[in-house]
């Protein structure tokens, strides 16, 4: 029989080793330096044409969402709506965001950095939500939980110049903002089949069919033979439910984590063909990086140094 | 368990942080409603919505069974009616899709002085723009010996004009 104490123990004991474990910063360093990246290429279109989304003049300005009840932002306080939200100022917010996700790739004043862009982030959501994606709606909590953590710890500039405040440790410290990162994206992955098993369509098997044959990027075309194949369809349906529950699960553990992550990628990459989500798969599958320990990209940098070297000699 | 205790009282204000934000995670975008959810939408709605953390993944649920989405018609001084669309490089943001299948008037009239802006450099003389709401559906059967889905060759489309602009 265990005692009250020891059931507390446990459980405190528990509560630290999955938050406050000493780890180094690296596999989160490297997730910053291709998320930045990511955003960075996002980020750099829309200082040309951002207006066309987010200016007073653009397709849903405050005015027009106001009346929607289901528009869940109706506090209007967001860093557009600044200086009146015209096209020249929606131009500095995204420069300013630009930079942004530069100083986020090279990690200097990485914290600051992090704030900057989720502010943008959440912006957008607040701004015009109807060209807001899933993709936004992950890089924002991303950011969000980035404010907080030791992402400017290595491979940074911060870390090179010793700026701590703003980079966060260098050595080994408890990575809990890393982990609720994985949390929230295995949260996103298990809500996302949650939702998906009140539709019909996804428990008989079809929804697939529905979703790839209805998709408006895919619509006109004639879908290959074998997709029209009730088998086929139902295989993918449900095994889209799978891959999506592993990636929320089985990503934790060791022996299966490597096996989910290639699973999740070539998952990805199907979405990609057929539903061209673009930023929102690229996204998930840096997220899925989040879960590579540090042991494992020490391992493949001596794995490419090792062959280097060899072809040099 | 002393130890433990001190260790988890020196980062309190972190471990209360985690906490919430562990709620927050688990609970905002529940498709159930339970106590926490509800807790969690009525008391704290106010901060999150503020600090725009708010969002929702139910967009992954799906299908769409009928595709909804706008068509922007413009017909110009010499009778010819040419289809507006909207800049390739947003299709991934589905611009016609996210507001086709709302039903405000406010926005599709947004909407309507959105693409007139668009068009302002068009050295044509526009006599109308219309902006129309479409309801494709094409009925899909599943069964057959073979399991194939069946779907049929005409699609039904439904169409209503949602908003407006004549020279007049």
């Amino acid at each position: 029989m265990i005692a009250h104490g020891d059931g507390l123990d446990q459980l405190l004991d528990l509560w630290n080793r999955l938050f406050h474990h000493p780890e180094l910063p690296l596999g989160l360093a490297i997730f910053r330096i291709l998320f930045g990246l990511l955003l960075s290429a996002e980020s750099f279109g829309l200082i040309k044409r951002g207006h066309e989304l987010f200016s007073n003049q653009a397709l849903a300005p405050v005015e027009a969402r106001l009346p929607l009840r289901f528009a869940p932002f109706d506090s209007q306080c967001n860093i557009f709506l600044l200086f009146r939200n015209t096209d020249a100022w929606i131009r500095v917010v995204f420069v300013v965001h630009t930079v942004s996700c530069a100083l986020l790739t090279v990690g200097l004043f990485t914290r600051v950095a992090a704030l900057l862009i989720f502010l943008n982030f959440a912006s957008r959501s607040k701004q015009n939500w109807y060209v807001v994606q899933g993709g936004d709606n992950i890089a924002k909590l991303m950011t969000f939980l980035m404010i907080f953590s030791n992402a400017g710890g290595a491979l940074s500039l911060d870390s090179f110049l010793g700026l701590r405040w703003v980079g966060g440790a260098t050595g080994e410290s408890s990575q809990w903002a890393q982990r609720l990162m994985q949390i929230q994206v295995s949260i996103v992955y298990l809500r996302t089949v949650m939702w998906k098993l009140k539709a019909r369509e996804w428990i008989d098997g079809t929804a697939v069919f529905h979703a790839v044959y209805r998709n408006p990027h895919f619509r006109w075309r004639s879908l290959p033979g074998w997709m029209e194949w009730g088998p086929v369809i139902a295989g993918m349906t449900w095994g889209t439910m799978l891959i999506e529950t592993a990636a929320g699960t089985l990503v934790w553990f060791r022996e299966t984590r490597y096996v989910t992550i290639l699973a999740g990628t070539i998952f990805h990459a199907t979405l990609e063909v057929f539903l061209k989500l673009k930023f929102f798969q690229y996204l998930s599958f840096l997220c899925l990086l989040l879960f590579v320990p540090n042991d494992a990209w020490i391992g493949l940098w001596g794995g490419v140094k090792m062959f280097f070297l060899h072809f040099v000699h | 368990m002393f130890a433990l205790i001190m260790a988890a009282s020196a980062s309190l204000p972190i471990n209360i942080f985690i906490g919430c934000y562990l709620l927050f995670a688990l609970f905002w975008d529940s498709p159930e409603i339970n106590l926490v959810h509800k807790a969690l939408r009525s008391r704290a709605a106010f901060l999150i919505r503020i600090a725009g953390l708010t969002h929702s993944w139910n967009m992954y649920k799906g299908p769409f069974l009928t595709i909804t989405r706008l068509e922007t018609r413009v017909r110009y001084a010499d009778n010819t009616i040419e289809v507006f669309a909207p800049p390739k490089r947003y299709e991934f943001r589905r611009y016609y899709f996210m507001i086709g299948v709302r039903t405000s008037v406010a926005l599709y009239n947004r909407h309507l002085r959105w693409v007139q802006l668009r068009l302002r450099d068009d050295p044509r003389k526009i006599e109308e723009i219309q902006i129309v709401r479409q309801g494709w559906k094409a009925p899909v059967r599943r069964g057959g010996v073979r399991g194939r889905f069946e779907v049929a060759a005409q699609q039904q489309c439904r169409e209503a004009v949602v908003a407006l602009w004549t020279r007049t």
